[in-house]
């Protein structure tokens, strides 16, 4: 339904648009490279300022990390990865069970409600039009949150900075492309904040830092407006060239995008990119860090039912799950995946919550081994999750889950309690 | 003589025709027949007993690995079955938690318990060395597995000739607190009180109290 506003809109201002007042984008010729990129580009920023930095990696090696780090679980777009089959595909099996396709009906309904918020991806096809290459290593390094409405975020992955950028050469080089070289000079930026309510962007596209725009964005978590991206990140990520050109018709740079073709004059389209790529931004929020202290116990005896139901069985078991019923894949934080080690945690019963997992150093250790804050390790890998959304990351402790949502607070005190309750059955 | 011929070759038409029109493995009803399904209800008794397991009930476990395969203990196809390997399994780690005494009168028929009960101290040994045994050869087919190495330790702890490298795997676990049963933490404590250690028996005991749901299992004498 929320697309359909957009869409109106669009098709409402088609006789403006073919009336518009410019006759194409105004292009120049390349100014002398410069090796950085501005964070708040100026008006006459060329996509040749954007020359890369970072040192070119090793597109083959790239390629083979697709399949080792599995990428193609995730996303689609990836033609030349490894097929994986849909049981294994995060998106398709969530996609499957929303379309009702597995044989199991009777789960169906209790299955939708838990991954109904789960079942999109950003494709990566053609990302070799699209994104700038710096960007991809230090996204692939430091992933975080690009959409606000979506469930999923990039794990960060095991990666060394050589691998992300054998990994990025290689993404850059899908369907490559040179961005055409732009000028926002003789652009209307306040005209494009305008444009932005006018032509509907606003209705999936979030913009922080930048002073609230008369249309918001609704609150669904599916479907593909739940893809659309913070525009405070269209800056890093895209060339102005290509952001011109993904305003001006975004399917001749991604095929398979959500995205509509606007009906816009081509200075609509520049003044638009010129508000978005050179807006003053203001300083993202400071997170709001969570302490790795154990949290307080609540004032009650927990059971290992309740943190079955609400945490461990919820959420955990899918990935540290039990291979002897899974044709031997237990997950990616069991018998390894998305290029993480196996470490042979499960988390499917009271006994194997016990079992432990192995540590850095190979050996078998309790997953209630207190670490350096006397907190227990699977508190602690708990509470990371939400210093690595607040944009903190500890690189000895993986924040859990992997790429969803933190768990909520009350839930981890309820955790902690059932450790400090001495883990009752 | 061409007549003879003639009905014999009849004869051998009509019986092929008819071996042939014969169903072999359906079902005739109504006039329609369709080839018979295999399923394996196997499957999903192991995962059942696997889970009664889990929540402590050892009998019921027991009780419904042995009505599903009633001679487990002679069947030579563990070794390629991984289903008859798992329920194996469950009947070990049954026979180890309850010292080789299952309670499977309500469980089975007469003829079905076998020693399964352990009526005496002998029958007990009897279980416990084939839960030893079991439980053993399960280990060396899947390393890493710290749920079986606990059981392992356990039925070896109980079990005459064993003892001591038993009590030594126990200690092992405990001290990484990767025991994952309130049994073997009570075997522990019994262990450890035989030895006059007072604190290591009330922490042992501690712990399994904490995991068990009948603290019945957690009285130990000393």
């Amino acid at each position: 339904m929320q697309l359909r506003l957009p869409a109106a809109l669009l098709i409402a201002f088609v006789a403006a648009a073919c009336s518009g007042r410019g006759e194409g984008t105004e292009t120049t010729p390349s100014a002398a490279p410069s090796a950085s990129a501005p964070a708040a580009a100026t008006p006459s920023t060329t996509a040749s300022t954007l020359a890369a930095s970072e040192p070119r990696g090793d597109a083959d090696k790239g390629k083979a990390l697709v399949d080792q780090y599995e990428c193609g679980r995730c996303h689609d777009g990836l033609a030349e990865a490894k097929a994986i089959p849909v049981e294994s595909h995060c998106t398709h099996c969530h996609q499957k069970v929303m379309n009702g396709g597995f044989d199991h009906k009777p789960d169906h309904a209790k299955w939708k409600e838990n991954v109904e918020h789960l079942a999109d991806v950003p494709s990566l096809q053609s990302a070799g039009k699209r994104f700038r290459y710096d960007w991809l290593v230090d996204f692939l390094m430091k992933p975080r949150d690009l959409r606000p409405h979506l469930a999923y975020s990039m794990p960060a992955l095991d990666l060394t900075r050589e691998q992300a950028r054998d990994l990025a050469t290689y993404l850059v080089s899908l369907d490559p492309a040179e961005p055409p070289n732009v000028s926002f000079a003789s652009a209307d930026p306040r005209h494009g904040r305008q444009l932005l309510d006018e032509k509907g962007c606003t209705g999936c596209h979030t913009f922080s830092g930048v002073p609230a725009l008369n249309i918001q964005p609704g609150t669904a978590k599916a479907g593909p407006t739940a893809l659309a991206p913070d525009l405070r990140h269209a800056r890093e990520r895209l060339a102005p060239g290509t952001l011109l050109t993904w305003i001006t018709d975004p399917q001749s740079l991604k095929p398979d995008t959500p995205m509509p073709k606007l009906p816009l004059s081509a200075d609509e389209a520049r003044d638009i990119a010129a508000y978005i790529y050179t807006a003053e931004l203001s300083p993202a929020p400071a997170p709001t860090l969570v302490a790795m202290s154990p949290p307080e116990p609540l004032d009650r005896k927990v059971t290992y039912e309740e943190v079955e139901t609400k945490i461990l069985g919820k959420t955990c078991r899918h990935c540290h799950g039990n291979p002897d019923v899974a044709v031997g894949d237990g997950g990616p934080g069991n018998t390894g995946g998305f290029g993480y080690q196996p470490i042979k945690l499960e988390l499917t019963s009271y006994s194997r919550v016990h079992a432990g997992m192995l540590g850095s150093d190979g050996e078998r250790q309790s997953v209630f081994k207190k670490g350096e804050h006397g907190t227990p390790h699977l508190v602690a890998a708990l509470l990371e999750r939400h210093r690595e959304v607040a944009g903190e990351d500890d690189p000895d402790v993986r924040g859990m889950p992997l790429a969803l949502p933190p768990v909520p607070m009350e839930d981890i005190r309820l955790l902690m309690t059932w450790i400090a309750n001495g883990r009752p059955r | 003589m061409t007549h003879r011929i003639a009905r014999t070759a009849i004869a051998a038409s009509l019986a092929l025709a008819g071996l042939i029109a014969a169903p072999t493995a359906a079902h005739a009803c109504g006039g329609g027949w369709w080839p018979e399904d295999e399923v394996d209800h196997r499957i999903q008794g192991v995962a059942n007993a696997e889970k009664q397991l889990d929540d402590g009930h050892y009998a019921a476990a027991a009780g419904s690995i042995i009505r599903m395969i009633p001679y487990i203990k002679n069947y030579e196809g563990t070794s390629k079955d991984p289903i008859a390997r798992r329920a194996l399994r469950v009947l070990a780690v049954a026979t180890a938690r309850t010292g080789g005494q299952l309670a499977l009168k309500r469980e089975l028929p007469q003829y079905l318990r076998d020693t399964w009960m352990g009526a005496d101290a002998g029958e007990q040994q009897t279980n416990l060395k084939w839960a030893v045994a079991t439980l053993t050869k399960a280990a060396e087919e899947k390393k890493d597995d710290v749920v079986l190495e606990g059981d392992l330790a356990l039925a070896m702890a109980r079990t005459d000739g064993f003892k001591a490298e038993g009590r030594k795997r126990l200690e092992a676990l405990a001290k990484k607190d990767l025991l994952t049963s309130p049994e073997a933490y009570a075997e522990l404590a019994k262990l450890r009180a035989a030895d006059g250690d007072g604190n290591g028996r009330t922490a042992a005991l501690e712990r399994c109290k904490a995991m068990a749901d009948e603290t019945a299992i957690c009285r130990v004498q000393g």
